[in-house]
């Protein structure tokens, strides 16, 4: 039996989309960060289209991943996608019961972030199970 | 659930990344069905299957019974 080099394999597809979905993160974020501190208002209102313009790139990079996935990687993103919830939960606490002490006054946009970081911790930790 | 995947695979002397690409899987799935830590779903078992040529009983076991092949 031979391997088809024609289309990608779904390894391959699924690796593709998700650096495409880390990178609309990243920039978005980047974007999100320049345009907090952007002076005139039409730049900053620019910038702000951009980022959202990113977000939704990086939805729409998620969405082709979770498409590409098979069942087998399906069962992993489930088990991330509930690990990344219960931390999100978790940390949501947190960070409202320090911002009612007047602490981490910025935090709320920091959610999103550790949302897609704590995914990502899951990811890895639920294909670790599945390594030989 | 037993599977006789690895030893049908041997006989065709596929690999697992060959079995994978056949079945649209990634070669991850393909490990974890054969080592016991993931059971396919009916879809994938029926797939799989298929690119052997055999019935979906030939492949995979439920546990307290025996594979077909051997029965006869």
């Amino acid at each position: 039996m031979t391997t088809q080099s024609n289309p990608p394999s779904p390894e391959i597809r699924r690796r593709n989309t998700l650096r495409l979905f880390y990178l609309f993160v990243v920039g978005a974020i980047v974007i999100f960060t320049l345009a907090a501190d952007a002076h005139p208002a039409t730049q900053q209102r620019v910038l702000m289209a951009a980022g959202i313009v990113l977000a939704a790139a990086g939805i729409w990079s998620f969405l082709r991943f979770l498409q590409a996935a098979d069942t087998h990687q399906k069962l992993i993103n489930y088990d991330a996608t509930s690990f990344a919830f219960a931390g999100s939960l978790a940390l949501t606490l947190i960070f409202g019961l320090l911002q009612r002490l007047g602490f981490l006054l910025g935090a709320s946009l920091l959610l999103p972030a550790l949302m897609i970081a704590l995914w990502s911790i899951g990811l890895i930790l639920f294909s670790w199970r599945y390594q030989e | 659930m037993k599977t006789r995947l690895r030893v049908l695979r041997a006989e065709k002397e596929w690999s697992q990344a060959d079995l994978a690409s056949a079945v649209g899987v990634t070669r991850q799935c393909i490990n974890a069905i054969e080592t016991g830590k993931y059971e396919p779903g009916l879809d994938l078992a029926f797939k799989i299957a298929r690119t052997f040529g055999k019935n979906i009983e030939e492949v995979f076991l439920y546990e307290d019974g025996q594979i077909a092949s051997e029965r006869r």
